[in-house]
């Protein structure tokens, strides 16, 4: 499930993958999985992340059930 | 030494030396069977690789009972054990049975009993083996609870 949040909120902050990945302690490839969906980070490193973003784990991680229903339907969706 | 991976990177190299250790561990027990099969290959021509073997599967099994884990696709219960011991049966009493020449008649009675034997002989080891294992574990799996039980 990709995470438009931590994208937005990095941007925002006009930060690079690779800035955010530096002030977590990551690689930029772990930054990219992440905003994509495809790794989930540990508790540990999603707060470091909020840390970095200046934002709450509610802010970036929680999603409501209709949310997360939403983005199954949009994967099942064909594209147009 | 200083850890330069990150968390993603460690889960991805425990998961290639997971995969590595099964490919292994797997092609060793192939090679074994394939030994004693096709080239009439003596117990003590293959014992390095028995040895070897043994030694991962013992291994596995006492970190797996250390850690209270017992595995992706099953639960330690009855019906597991007497599965796998059933499999293991089979696989055993299959590679005695293909060692022996079934062409003379007067034989035949005698290579099913001992063929039996081997199968009843690989269940009984492995389904004990796998309770003895999976009782360790559940006891672990309770001793775990216990320490870090904080609801007290």
């Amino acid at each position: 499930m990709k995470n438009k949040r931590i994208k937005l909120a990095r941007v925002e902050m006009d930060l690079s993958q690779q800035e955010l990945a530096e002030a977590v302690g990551v690689t930029r490839q772990t930054i990219g999985m992440i905003e994509a969906g495809k790794f989930n980070p540990s508790i540990r490193l999603c707060i470091a992340i909020c840390h970095a973003l200046g934002k709450t784990l509610n802010d970036l991680f929680w999603m409501n059930e209709g949310e997360e229903q939403d983005e199954k339907h949009c994967r099942r969706a064909p594209e147009d | 030494m200083k850890n330069t991976a990150d968390e993603r990177q460690r889960i991805e190299i425990l998961k290639a030396g997971n995969l590595c250790f099964y490919v292994v561990w797997y092609a060793l027990l192939f090679s074994i069977v394939a030994q004693v099969i096709i080239w009439k290959a003596m117990a003590q021509q293959i014992m390095a690789e028995l040895a070897v073997f043994l030694l991962g599967g013992i291994l596995m099994l006492i970190l797996l009972i250390a850690k209270g884990v017992w595995g992706l696709y099953t639960r330690p219960n009855k019906k597991t054990y007497v599965l796998a011991s059933a499999l293991t049966g089979l696989a055993a009493g299959g590679i005695v049975a293909l060692l022996y020449d079934w062409t003379d008649a007067g034989q035949i009675a005698r290579h099913i009993m001992w063929v039996a034997i081997f199968a009843a002989g690989a269940f009984i080891g492995c389904y004990a083996l796998l309770s003895l294992a999976g009782h360790l574990i559940q006891r672990r799996q309770a001793s775990l609870v216990r320490k870090y039980d904080q609801d007290d």
